[in-house]
């Protein structure tokens, strides 16, 4: 039985989504996308948005302008679709008001949406909760939201499950970063009747009992992507410097597999951490190994600077950096001295997609187990960096520049 | 015995006395070693500056933590809360400079109060209450990375640190960074004050032997306490600097610090159940530690054939340091066993 029709507060919840709908921009009824007023793939009625809407926003996401909309897995599409639609004044407030809180009252739907981060103390994090705030607007059935931040602690993440689990969460987005140790804590939560989405993280490997929908970017296709892109930036097949994020983490394993597979060589690797100080371990070393690489890649774009800053406080010319997720810090200090620079999206959104997996299938619609997007590379450019947001903004978020603004003042 | 035999044991003594193995020679003999092996084996560009201003800003950051670590271990305790502390001085030049260099001074001011809190609240829990300083600094730690994500708030408006300090930070003297002297200079501050200031030897004598130092009349307690608030203010120190260093300091900051800090500490001979510490020998170690893990870097180990040789070297570093200590004993012993 359909959610939407169990509500209580019907009215309200009817409302809201004509207030949403009422919000979208006018759209050409000579263009409207195949999506309005339509099934989705998923059996849910999509949102109306025109194609070209649709189309800027898959654009806007995705950092692209090779990728048509209608080449997306179509949950992905309608999630994005969803993003699109220009939410009215009230539910931006209501958005602000939740994002500052750990839990809210978001409509009145019976489902209670659960968010667990295992960190949340960056801004690419912030922006993903907002993420899946506007999202979850856009679904009438979800009445409230809750958010926990476990801080990087496993012990911690499982308990944050499971109290949201009692507080009467059904539906649960995250990324796992702990591996398999949090598959059980999902397979648990799965037994229960909970609907475990997952985004970003590399879930191919995890039990199918584990999760209801996985959305994440093909690992492999992402490795090759940067193969490419070192082969048309340096007109060679490397070698080059692989930097990954935690030690022996599989998806930086997985990703350097395939660039060795796509022919460019690997001559140098270490991980950093994710921190400055890990970085510029790892920029120090590579540099006096003198080994000659043609290239740097990387998976994580905030602390990109301490790799050119160990490059300049040597003397030597800063080598293409290709790197996944997108840093204003980054963009801006390319402009001071400028050096080739490729970035991926930040994939804030792709929180969107979990949140509506997890809500359609409480709802008992059928969705796909797994939602693999592209993630291409694309030259910075000087429109990336914005001297008015902070170092770690992550680049075009899907979040109303009105509403982002507000996020970044500190309020 | 002899006038003659006296007189040849005496100037055996005095000439055995001069060439005294004490761990910070032995420290600072491998670190030598090192060095050399790094120039020859691993690199032939060690000691070029593209390599020193890389590599020394780390250096000097581990340097100024390990010996405030040193204080604290000197005293009988470990302390966890140094990472937190480190962070939530990123947080503070933040919010307090505002990214304004002239805003900086009063950063500063704010950062030394909350060490100086911080410290006292270790040492206060752990020597009045007689707590453990494992717990103690743990929960504190907790307590500060709590506080620093409140106060820093979820999306900082400023996320870069004033220019002035990101400049003075990341400069160098013919590739040696500004923060590696500078964290020489403190050790040698350290050692000076640890061996000719009066206050200086009340703490070594409170924290190497309490019962016996108050005995004396020595508030022993209180200097106790000090080595709390002294190690908070250097790790302070080292926050704020590594923070310039970084240019974007986050929530992870003080993270790769706290058990490479202990490290350091015992490679200079300590003894983790308290006693007198070298602050010179902390350096050898601290510098031990970082060109280690550079060289094992350089060479392409993987992360885990790199904690393997890390892990073997420690062992067998910390089994040399114990046998220089109880040199004289283990020399007895297989005098006995040889009989």
């Amino acid at each position: 039985m359909s959610f939407m029709r169990r509500s209580a507060g019907g009215a309200a919840a009817a409302a809201l989504a004509a207030a949403a709908i009422a919000g979208c921009g006018g759209s050409d009824s000579s263009s409207s996308t195949a999506a309005a007023g339509a099934k989705s793939a998923s059996g849910a009625a999509a949102p109306k948005v025109s194609d070209a809407q649709l189309q800027a926003t898959v654009d806007a996401a995705l950092r692209s302008h090779d990728i048509k909309a209608s080449s997306l897995p179509p949950l992905m599409r309608d999630a994005l679709a969803r993003a699109a639609q220009t939410l009215t004044p009230a539910q931006l407030d209501k958005a602000f008001e939740c994002w500052k809180a750990t839990s809210c009252t978001i409509g009145d739907g019976p489902v209670t949406l659960g968010h667990a981060d295992p960190f949340g103390g960056n801004t690419w994090r912030q922006f993903t909760k907002m993420n899946v705030i506007l999202q979850a607007l856009t679904h009438r059935e979800v009445g409230k939201y809750i958010y926990t931040d476990a801080n990087y602690d496993l012990a911690t993440y499982q308990a944050n499950l499971r109290t949201m689990i009692a507080k009467g969460a059904k539906a649960i987005v995250t990324i796992n970063e702990f591996g398999q140790a949090a598959n059980a804590a999902y397979a648990a939560a799965q037994r229960q009747g909970v609907k475990i989405s997952t985004y970003v993280g590399a879930m191919e490997d995890a039990p199918a009992n584990s999760y209801t929908t996985r959305v994440q970017y093909d690992l492999c296709e992402s490795g090759t992507a940067m193969a490419e892109t070192v082969k048309k930036v340096t007109s060679s097949n490397g070698p080059v410097a692989f930097l990954g994020g935690l030690p022996a983490f599989p998806s930086d394993i997985k990703m350097k597999g395939c660039i060795d597979k796509a022919g460019v060589s690997v001559a140098f690797s270490s991980a950093t951490n994710y921190t400055a100080a890990g970085t510029q371990k790892a920029a120090s070393a590579l540099i006096a190994s003198g080994k000659p690489v043609k290239a740097i890649l990387y998976t994580y774009a905030n602390t990109v600077p301490s790799i050119v800053n160990a490059y300049r406080k040597a003397g030597k010319d800063v080598p293409p950096i290709i790197t996944s997720t997108q840093s204003n810090a980054t963009a801006c200090q390319r402009e001071e001295h400028p050096y080739p620079l490729y970035f991926s999206n930040s994939a804030n959104w792709a929180a969107r997609v979990s949140v509506d997996a997890a809500v359609q299938a409480l709802d008992g619609q059928t969705v796909p187990k797994a939602v693999i997007f592209p993630l291409p590379f694309s030259a910075a450019t000087s429109a990336d960096c914005d001297t008015a947001k902070p170092a770690e903004y992550p680049g075009q978020t899907l979040v109303p520049d009105a509403l982002a603004d507000k996020m970044l003042a500190g309020k | 015995m002899s006038a003659a035999q006296i007189d040849t044991n005496e100037d055996r003594r005095r000439v055995t006395g001069a060439l005294r193995v004490t761990p910070t020679l032995l420290i600072s003999g491998v670190v030598l070693a090192l060095l050399v092996v790094s120039q020859l084996f691993v690199t032939g560009q060690f000691f070029a500056q593209s390599t020193l201003s890389t590599l020394t800003p780390l250096v000097g950051i581990l340097v100024l933590v390990a010996v405030g670590q040193a204080f604290v271990i000197s005293a009988g305790g470990i302390d966890l809360s140094l990472p937190s502390t480190m962070t939530l001085m990123g947080a503070i030049v933040l919010k307090q400079s505002e990214g304004q260099g002239d805003k900086l001074l009063g950063a500063i001011a704010v950062c030394a109060v909350a060490c100086v809190a911080i410290g006292l609240v270790n040492g206060l829990l752990v020597e009045r209450l007689r707590m453990s300083s494992l717990v103690v600094t743990l929960a504190v730690g907790q307590l500060v990375l709590g506080v620093t994500q409140v106060y820093r708030g979820a999306v900082p408006p400023v996320q870069q640190v004033p220019g002035n300090l990101a400049s003075w930070t990341t400069a160098d003297v013919g590739g040696l960074s500004i923060i590696l002297l500078a964290a020489v200079a403190l050790a040698a501050l350290a050692t000076f004050f640890l061996h000719r200031v009066v206050a200086g030897r009340r703490l070594v004598a409170g924290s190497t032997a309490e019962r016996a130092a108050t005995l004396t009349g020595i508030r022993a307690g209180r200097y106790r306490v000090a080595a709390y608030v002294l190690a908070a203010l250097v790790y302070g120190a080292g926050g704020i600097l590594a923070a310039g260093q970084t240019g974007t300091p986050d929530l992870t900051l003080g993270q790769p610090y706290l058990l490479t800090s202990v490290v350091a500490v015992v490679l200079g001979g300590a003894a983790l159940t308290g006693g007198r510490v070298s602050p010179v020998a902390t350096l050898m170690g601290a510098i031990f530690i970082e060109v280690l893990d550079f060289d094992l870097r350089v060479r392409g180990l993987s992360e885990g054939g790199r904690m393997i040789a890390q892990g073997v070297v420690l062992v067998g570093g910390l089994a040399l340091i114990h046998a220089v200590r109880h040199r004289a004993e283990l020399s007895r012993a297989l005098r006995r066993a040889g009989a």
